[in-house]
C-alpha cells in the first residue's frame, strides 16, 4: 500500500511543486514575522506587526488551494476520471494525500511553531505535547475540513465557490443573530470578552463535529465514492456548526463544565447567605446595562479559606412576587472593599412592579474558588517571564511624533503563552505613579483563564494572546499583573425572602 | 461457457430516468464484443455500472468473475478502459504517463510498450494537452494495452475520428488484444462490423438481442418478390419478416429468421410460385430495420 502510495506522492510533488513553494515560501515568511514581531494587533502597528496579521489571513488560503490542489489531482465526484478504472487502493490513495498535507502543511507549520515559540522566549521542548496536540486541532479544524470539502467537489473553482459561500453564510448569520446565544444569554456581552472559562466546550463540541463530518465524507468518498451522500453529509456539517453556537447557552455550558471539573479544594463548607448587618451603597460606578435596574444585595461568604478568592462564572436569580409570579435575572456576585455583593440587573418593567413589595429570590451560581495569588510589576520596554502565565510585555506606540504634539503616549501590554490560553486568572492593575500612595490600586481588568483540559487550541499562531491593553497616558504607569489558580468549582443556591429590591437598587 | 462479463437482470435508473433495464448479458472470454445501439441507447451507462464507476440499482452484474461494485485493483489490473470522453491527466507528457502508470501493472511489458508508442506514432515529449483527440486516444490505448490486459472496455473509442486514425487503431487493437476480450460501444455500425465476433443491440437501455455476428448476419436477409400481377398483401405474414413493403409486381421484406427451404416454402404459401431474390445485409440495413421495425426480434422467434 505505501508503495503505491508514494508513488502517487512524487507525482503529485512533480505537479504541483510551484503551489507547494508558494505554501512553504508563505509558512517561512509567518515563521519570521510571527518570530520577531508583536503577536497582537494594537494602535500604531509597525509594517512588521500589519505584514504579520496578512500572513496569518493568507496562510489558511494557501492550505486551501495545496489541499483542494492534491486532492483534485485524483477527482472524486464524477465519471469520466481516467484513474477510476486504473488499479488505485483506495487505501494508498488516501494515505499519498495525507503524506502530501503532512509533508508540506504539518511538517512546515510544526518546525515553524518550534522556531516561534523558541524566539519568542520560550523552551519548545517542555511544550512538545502542545506542540503535538496543536498539530492535531490545526488538522482537525483546518486541513480535514478542507480535504473533505475538496473531496465533493470537481475542481478548484468550485471548491472556492463553496468555501466563498460558507464564508457568506457565515457573515449572514452573524448580521441576523447579531450574537450567538452563548453570548446572548450572557448579561454583560462586554464581559464575555474577557470571559475564556468554559467556553472551550463549545469550541470543542463544534471541532468534534467537523472532524466527525470530514472522516465521514473522506470515507466514503475514497472508498466508495458516494458524492451525494458525501455532500449531503458536508451541508449537515455546516448547519451544525452554525447551529452548534446558536443553542448553547451560558448556562448549560457552565453547567457541563462543573460536572466535568476536578476540585484541588474542598469547597463543601463554602455558604452564601444574606448579610443582613450591610446596607447596599449609595454610588457605585453604574456599568450599564441597557433595560435593567442595578439591584446589590449585600452577602457574607463563608467557608472560604484565607488568601482564597471567589469568581462567579454565572449568577441566575428567580424574583418570585407576593402575588406568585415569578421573573429571571442575571448577574454576579462581586468582590468590594466592605465585602461581597450579588449583582443582579432587573428588568426595568419586573422592577416597577415589584420594588416596594416583598419579594422571594432563589439564586443559583456557579463559583470558582481561587487561591496562590502572585503579583508580577511589568517594567516598560521589558520582557518579562510570568509563571503560569508566559510572557508578558510592555510597548510604546510607533508613532512618537504623533504622540508628543498630543501630549499622551500610547502604550500597550501583552501578555502570550504558547500553544493554549492559560488556565490561571489574571487581574491586571494600572495605576499612575504620580499618584502613588493616594488612590492605592486601581480596579483591576480582570481575565479567567480557560478551563479546557487540552494543552493546545486550533488557532493558527502557536501563540495564544492571553492580556492585550491599550491605554494613552501622560504620566507612567505602574502595570502589575496578578495571577491566581483556580481550585475548584462549585454550584451553590441560596434564599432571601421578604426582600424589597427598591430598598437595594442603584438607580 | 466461460464469460468474462455476465448480468442478470441489470438495472440502472439516475432518479425516475431508467438507463439501463433489466439487462441479460453474457460475453464469452476471448470475444470481440460489439455493444450498439442508437446514441442514448444505455451503452455507454451499461459499460460504466460494469466498471463500477456507477453503482447499479438492481441485479447483478460478473466482470472476470467478481461481482462490479467489488471489483479490486487485483481486477483492475487486468481490464483496459478507454472512454470516448475520458478525463487524461492533461499535464503529463505521453512518455511520463505509461511511466506513472507502468508501477500499477504487475503485467507491464516494456518492450511492449515501446512497440505501441512506435506503432501509435506517438510523440513521447508532448503534453497529454497538446495532443489530437486522435492521439489522446492512442495514448489511452497503448496505456490500457501495454500490460496485455484480459479485458478492454472501449466505449465509443473511434467518435470522431477520421477513417485513417479509426484504421490503424483498430489495427492496433486488433495487434494487440491478444487473446483477450474486447467490449466495443458503438453507434457507428460499419467500424465494428469487420472485427467483431459477437454483437448486442441495446435500444432504450433494452438489450434487444445479443449473439454471435456470424449468425446475425446469416439470419438476416433481404428478400425480392416478383409476382406476375399486382396483388395486395396477403395475410398470415410470419412475424419475423419486418418492414414489408409492396410497389406495383414487386414485394421486398426483410427475413429477420433466414432459412434457405423455410423461408421459400413461406413464400410459395402465401404468393405461389414466383421469382424469389434473397440478398445478404450489412450490419448497419439489420439496424436500420430493427430501429424501424421498432419491434424485439430474436432468435428465439424462429
Amino acid at each position: 500500500m505505501m508503495r503505491q502510495a508514494l508513488h502517487i506522492f512524487k507525482k503529485d510533488v512533480r505537479h504541483l511543486w510551484p503551489a507547494i513553494l508558494v505554501v512553504v515560501t508563505l509558512t517561512a515568511l509567518f515563521t519570521y514575522l510571527g518570530a520577531y514581531s508583536v503577536p497582537a494587533v494594537r494602535q500604531g502597528a509597525s509594517k512588521l506587526d500589519l505584514a504579520n496579521g496578512l500572513v496569518l489571513f493568507l496562510m489558511p488560503l494557501g492550505w486551501a488551494y495545496l489541499i483542494a490542489a492534491t486532492v483534485h489531482e485524483e477527482v472524486l465526484p464524477g465519471d469520466q476520471q481516467f484513474w477510476l478504472t486504473r488499479p488505485y487502493s483506495w487505501k494508498s490513495l488516501l494515505a499519498a494525500k495525507g503524506l502530501f498535507i503532512v509533508a508540506f502543511v504539518n511538517v512546515p507549520m510544526m518546525l515553524a511553531a518550534c522556531v516561534i515559540v523558541q524566539i519568542q522566549g520560550f523552551h519548545i521542548a517542555a511544550y512538545w505535547i502542545n506542540l503535538i496536540c496543536w498539530q492535531i486541532l490545526l488538522t482537525a479544524v483546518w486541513l480535514m475540513p478542507f480535504a473533505a470539502l475538496a473531496a465533493v467537489t470537481r475542481n478548484l473553482r468550485q471548491f472556492f465557490v463553496t468555501v466563498l459561500a460558507i464564508a457568506v453564510i457565515s457573515y449572514l448569520l452573524e448580521l441576523w443573530s447579531s450574537q450567538p446565544a452563548l453570548v446572548r444569554s450572557h448579561p454583560f456581552p462586554f464581559y464575555l470578552g474577557l470571559w475564556l472559562g468554559a467556553m472551550w466546550i463549545d469550541y470543542f463540541i463544534v471541532i468534534a463535529v467537523l472532524v466527525t463530518a470530514a472522516l465521514l465524507i473522506l470515507f466514503l468518498q475514497y472508498s466508495r465514492r458516494r458524492t451525494t451522500i458525501a455532500r449531503a453529509i458536508s451541508i449537515c456539517a455546516v448547519i451544525l456548526v452554525f447551529g452548534i453556537p446558536q443553542l448553547l447557552t451560558m448556562q448549560g455550558i457552565t453547567a457541563l463544565q462543573f460536572r466535568l471539573s476536578k476540585s484541588q479544594v474542598d469547597a463543601s463548607s463554602l455558604r452564601i447567605t444574606m448579610d443582613l448587618d450591610r446596607k447596599p451603597p449609595k454610588t457605585v460606578s453604574h456599568r450599564g446595562y441597557r433595560g435593567t435596574i442595578q439591584v446589590d444585595i449585600p452577602v457574607r461568604v463563608t467557608g472560604l479559606a484565607d488568601g482564597m478568592d471567589l469568581y462567579s462564572d454565572r449568577l441566575t436569580t428567580v424574583i418570585e412576587g407576593p402575588d406568585g409570579k415569578v421573573a429571571q435575572a442575571v448577574g454576579w456576585i462581586v468582590h468590594q472593599d466592605d465585602g461581597y455583593w450579588q449583582e443582579i440587573y432587573v428588568d426595568v418593567p419586573v422592577f416597577q412592579q415589584l420594588k416596594g413589595k416583598q419579594a422571594t429570590l432563589r439564586t443559583s451560581t456557579y463559583l470558582t474558588l481561587l487561591g496562590d495569588e502572585k503579583r508580577t510589576q511589568v517594567e516598560p520596554a521589558e520582557r518579562q517571564e510570568v509563571a503560569g502565565l508566559g510572557i508578558c510585555m510592555r510597548r510604546a506606540s510607533n508613532d512618537a511624533q504623533e504622540q508628543v504634539s498630543r501630549g499622551q503616549r500610547d502604550s500597550m501590554l501583552v501578555c502570550f503563552s504558547p500553544f493554549r490560553s492559560p488556565s490561571l486568572f489574571t487581574k491586571t492593575f494600572f495605576v499612575m505613579k504620580a499618584l502613588f500612595g493616594n488612590l492605592g490600586e486601581s480596579y483591576p481588568e480582570i481575565g479567567p483563564g480557560s478551563y479546557s483540559p487540552y494543552p493546545a487550541e486550533g488557532g493558527i499562531s502557536p501563540l495564544v494572546v492571553s492580556i492585550q491593553s491599550n491605554w494613552s497616558s501622560s504620566e507612567p504607569m505602574k502595570v502589575t499583573v496578578a495571577t491566581e489558580v483556580p481550585l475548584a468549582h462549585a454550584r451553590r443556591d441560596f434564599e432571601v425572602r421578604g426582600l424589597r429590591l427598591g430598598d437595594y437598587a442603584i438607580e | 461457457m466461460n464469460c468474462t462479463i455476465r448480468t442478470e437482470n441489470l438495472t440502472k435508473r439516475f432518479g425516475t430516468v431508467v438507463a439501463i433495464d433489466s439487462l441479460d448479458l453474457a460475453i464469452p472470454e476471448g470475444a470481440i464484443y460489439a455493444l450498439v445501439g442508437p446514441n442514448g441507447a444505455g451503452k455507454t451507462t451499461a459499460l460504466k455500472v460494469l466498471m463500477n464507476i456507477f453503482p447499479l440499482t438492481r441485479g447483478r452484474a460478473y466482470v472476470l468473475d467478481v461481482e462490479s461494485a467489488r471489483l479490486s485493483p487485483r481486477e483492475f489490473a487486468q481490464i483496459g478502459y478507454v472512454s470516448e470522453n475520458q478525463g487524461m491527466p492533461d499535464w503529463m507528457t505521453v512518455e511520463y504517463f505509461l511511466a506513472y502508470l507502468k508501477p500499477f501493472y504487475p503485467g507491464w511489458d516494456d518492450a511492449r510498450s515501446a512497440e505501441l508508442l512506435r506503432q501509435f506514432d506517438l510523440p513521447l515529449n508532448r503534453k497529454v494537452a497538446s495532443l489530437s483527440r486522435g492521439m489522446r486516444v492512442k495514448a489511452a490505448l497503448a496505456s490500457s494495452l501495454a500490460y496485455r490486459p484480459r479485458l478492454l472496455v472501449l466505449d465509443e473509442p473511434f467518435s470522431g475520428l477520421d477513417a485513417l486514425v479509426r484504421d490503424e487503431l483498430i489495427g492496433g487493437l486488433l495487434e494487440s488484444a491478444d487473446g483477450a476480450t474486447v467490449v466495443i460501444s458503438s453507434h457507428d455500425l460499419s467500424e465494428i462490423e469487420s472485427f467483431a465476433s459477437h454483437v448486442g443491440y441495446l435500444e432504450h437501455g433494452q438489450l434487444q438481442f445479443s449473439e454471435e455476428m456470424s449468425l446475425l448476419t446469416n439470419r438476416f436477409r433481404e428478400i425480392e418478390i416478383t409476382l406476375e400481377h399486382p396483388a395486395p398483401l396477403p395475410t398470415g405474414v410470419p412475424a419475423t419478416w419486418l418492414r414489408m413493403e409492396t410497389s406495383a409486381e414487386v414485394v421486398r421484406f426483410v427475413e429477420t429468421a433466414y432459412d434457405q427451404q423455410r423461408t421459400s416454402a413461406e413464400v410459395r404459401r402465401l404468393f405461389g410460385e414466383v421469382q424469389l431474390s434473397v440478398n445478404p445485409m450489412s450490419l448497419r440495413e439489420i439496424f436500420v430495420t430493427l430501429a424501424k421495425g421498432g419491434r424485439k426480434v430474436t432468435r428465439e422467434e424462429k
